[in-house]
């Protein structure tokens, strides 16, 4: 006779359909899941690809004529910020229409850790053909060299000078331009269209990626979890380096045009309105003391990026800029940490800490 | 430090070995959540069954077992103010081990052969990677150190002769004082080191080959049945890319696995726990972003099966297979051939299980 012991541990192994309860607050009801994730889009996805797509528009226009005088230029260069500046308003949506396509490194290859950007670039200007800069062309390759790091370097970079000359630089910029207003147009459509726009799809389909509203609901926490880990790794943390001799400032991610800084608080004021948007309502329910440190969590993000200055170029190189800069990671990453040890565990929401903040 | 004298290092051999084993069958240790958040120490039985559950002061990591099973050390998180020395079978606590002036633990360590020298991974205020050397019948007093000749030091292993020590040097600089801030995450320097264990001397370093070394940090190390480490990987690369994410030692060199590009895709450039079973034939990875994990036969270096397992991370040996946790809740037995069974026990479902297992 098997001993007792043995036999009792192999009957308690059970199949994965009597899997134990999970290790976090019952998800909210579908119903309110769904007016989250309608809350999000209404007030925060849709606006803010609107925004986009009108921001490169007004880029597109300026570009094209960016070649023909000092006042073109300046205008080329102003639309420029103001689309940089509206797309991070829709980074971290990195999912569905963002993925597809791979739009969002089209619109943005950073980091650019293999100089493809500079390559990519001096490719086309080598070749000079039209052909190659066609929104098809685009469609098909040169990821690196279309969207608006290209566009800044042909704009603010050193050889900024050259663009009344080499005529060719002038017809890359303008193709940029026409590029990112049909990625931006075409990322707004997928949220607009009237047949099947996308955040209905994340209120569940039986057959799609999304099969409930928790689904759809999930992949903006991730989206949002994801954007803080990038804004503070990609964004901010490999421009200070190890140690101030060590710093980095030319990684920033628009050291040419000076708006990296402009850049990391427009992406966390676009990320705190997520958050508002989608989660707050609910984790205020759920668990009113994590929603107050969350909510204390993006204040204090965003007092700590208010500290920074002038730049974080030269905070990094500065003793007393760095401790600024470090301000606003640690804050960054309590931030983090706490949306992942306690506000998915409280929204109910299958997000493991794992995946999150791992070793 | 230099050397620990050749006597502390291997005059203890066997006295532990006559420990029995725990009730109940195998026992596996992890850090973990409770629902309200609290960090903890559990153990568990493949019955579903706590076999303890203490308050940890911070976020656990890995754990390094005594041999005969004397006792287990917890490591705090990087960068860890502490490790915890408990009774393997009540979980009594034996030992707090506080961090030495200027050193941080990585959250891993090893136990010498004889048990009587505990390693940890540790790094300076630099980020450099030093295993601290703490004596375990002196109450783990501190006795020395060791460069591992890397920043970023993570986990380390004890070669089956124990002479030798394997640590990855992960190469991803950060500073203690901005816990959790990775610095430069694009031109790091990885690397796998063997280190006398005795002496710390530096005897190996591997690389990967130029042509494979697409910003992968070295990070979790399981040991295969000839002795050769298998090294799990995270890349920190360009997303689009999809580079192998194990590698293993063959000869004098490291040797990324070939795999089909789909089986590295569904780990999502990241692995974040290994395990070799006790013969060492078969290694376990898993990924907890890719909801998944591997079965690697340790000699043919192929990939035997892959399973499903959301936000699954902490894996270890167990009779038959490996066991795998979730940070979701609940846990696995995960079959030699791929097969799985869901353990039972409530509360084995309600706590979210943290990066790593341990057999006790």
């Amino acid at each position: 006779m098997p001993n007792r012991r043995t036999f009792l541990a192999a009957a308690l192994l059970v199949p994965a359909s009597a899997h134990a309860q999970p290790a976090r607050t019952p998800a909210p009801a579908p119903a309110a899941q769904r007016e989250a994730l309608r809350r999000a889009v209404a007030t925060h996805i849709l606006p803010r690809h609107a925004a986009f797509a009108e921001a490169t528009r007004g880029f597109a226009a300026a570009a094209a004529t960016a070649a023909h005088g000092p006042a073109q230029m300046d205008a080329a260069r102003t639309t420029w910020i103001a689309a940089a500046l509206a797309f991070q308003g829709i980074r971290h949506l990195r999912f569905g229409p963002m993925e597809e396509r791979d739009r969002g490194f089209r619109i943005a290859f950073f980091p650019d850790v293999r100089n493809s950007i500079g390559r990519e670039m001096a490719e086309l200007l080598r070749a000079a053909d039209p052909a190659l800069v066609s929104p098809e062309a685009f469609a098909r390759g040169r990821v690196a060299a279309q969207g608006l790091p290209a566009a800044e370097r042909l704009l603010f970079g050193d050889e900024a000078a050259r663009l009344a000359e080499q005529r060719f630089r002038g017809t890359l910029l303008g193709a940029i331009g026409a590029n990112l207003a049909v990625i931006a147009r075409d990322l707004e459509t997928a949220w607009t269209r009237p047949d099947a726009p996308y955040g209905t799809g994340m209120e569940g389909t039986p057959d799609g990626p999304y099969r409930s509203p928790q689904d759809g609901l999930l992949m903006l926490f991730k989206s949002l979890s994801g954007g803080l880990e990038f804004l503070a790794e990609r964004q901010v943390a490999r421009t200070l380096g190890p140690s101030l001799r060590e710093a980095f400032p030319r990684r920033a991610e628009a050291w040419r045009s000076g708006q990296s800084l402009a850049l990391v608080r427009a992406s966390l004021a676009a990320q705190q309105e997520l958050w508002a948007a989608a989660f707050a309502p609910m984790l205020a329910a759920a668990n009113p003391t994590v929603a107050r440190q969350v909510a204390e969590g993006f204040a204090r993000s965003a007092a700590a990026a208010g500290r920074i200055v002038p730049s974080l170029e030269s905070a990094v190189v500065q003793a007393g800029g760095r401790a600024a800069v470090e301000e606003l990671l640690r804050a960054l990453g309590t931030l983090r940490r706490l949306l992942g040890e306690r506000g998915a565990p409280a929204l109910g929401l299958p997000m493991g800490f794992n995946s999150m903040d791992g070793d | 430090m230099t050397g620990i004298g050749r006597r502390s290092a291997l005059g203890l051999v066997g006295l532990a070995a006559a420990r029995p084993a725990p009730a109940g069958g195998p026992a596996f240790l992890s850090a973990a959540a409770d629902a309200g958040g609290g960090w903890r120490a559990v153990a568990f039985g493949l019955d579903g069954a706590m076999r303890f559950d203490l308050p940890l002061p911070a976020r656990g990591h890995g754990a390094a077992l005594a041999p005969g099973g004397e006792a287990v050390a917890l490591f705090a998180r990087r960068p860890g103010e502490f490790a915890l020395v408990l009774d393997p079978v009540t979980g009594r606590r034996r030992a707090r081990i506080d961090r030495a002036t200027g050193r941080w633990f990585c959250g891993h360590g090893a136990f010498s052969i004889d048990g009587a020298l505990l390693y940890a991974t540790e790094i300076d205020g630099a980020g450099e990677g030093v295993v601290g050397v703490y004596a375990a019948r002196r109450g783990f007093a501190r006795i020395g150190e060791f460069a591992t000749g890397g920043a970023d030091p993570h986990d380390i292993r004890l070669t089956p002769d124990g002479r030798r020590l394997w640590v990855a040097n992960g190469g991803i600089r950060a500073d203690p004082r901005l816990p959790r801030v990775r610095l430069d995450l694009e031109s790091f320097e990885s690397s796998l080191v063997q280190l006398d264990a005795t002496s710390g001397a530096l005897i190996a370093r591997y690389r990967l080959a130029e042509e494979e070394e697409t910003l992968l940090s070295l990070r979790h190390l399981a040991i295969g049945a000839d002795g050769e480490v298998f090294v799990a990987m995270q890349h920190e690369g360009p997303r689009h890319e999809r580079p192998p994410l194990v590698a293993a030692t063959k000869g004098g060199a490291l040797a990324a696995l070939e795999a089909a590009p789909e089986l590295w895709r569904t780990l999502d450039n990241y692995i974040g726990s290994a395990a070799a079973a006790p013969d060492g034939e078969l290694v376990a990875v898993t990924s907890p972003r890719g909801g998944a994990g591997l079965l690697i036969e340790a000699r043919t270096r192929r990939v035997r099966a892959r399973f499903a397992m959301a936000d699954g991370c902490g894996v270890a040996a167990a009779p038959g297979g490996f066991v795998v946790t979730s940070g979701l809740g609940g846990a696995a037995l995960i079959h030699a051939h791929g097969a799985r069974t869901e353990l039972a026990g409530e509360r084995l479902g309600r706590m979210r299980w943290d990066n790593h297992l341990v057999p006790l």
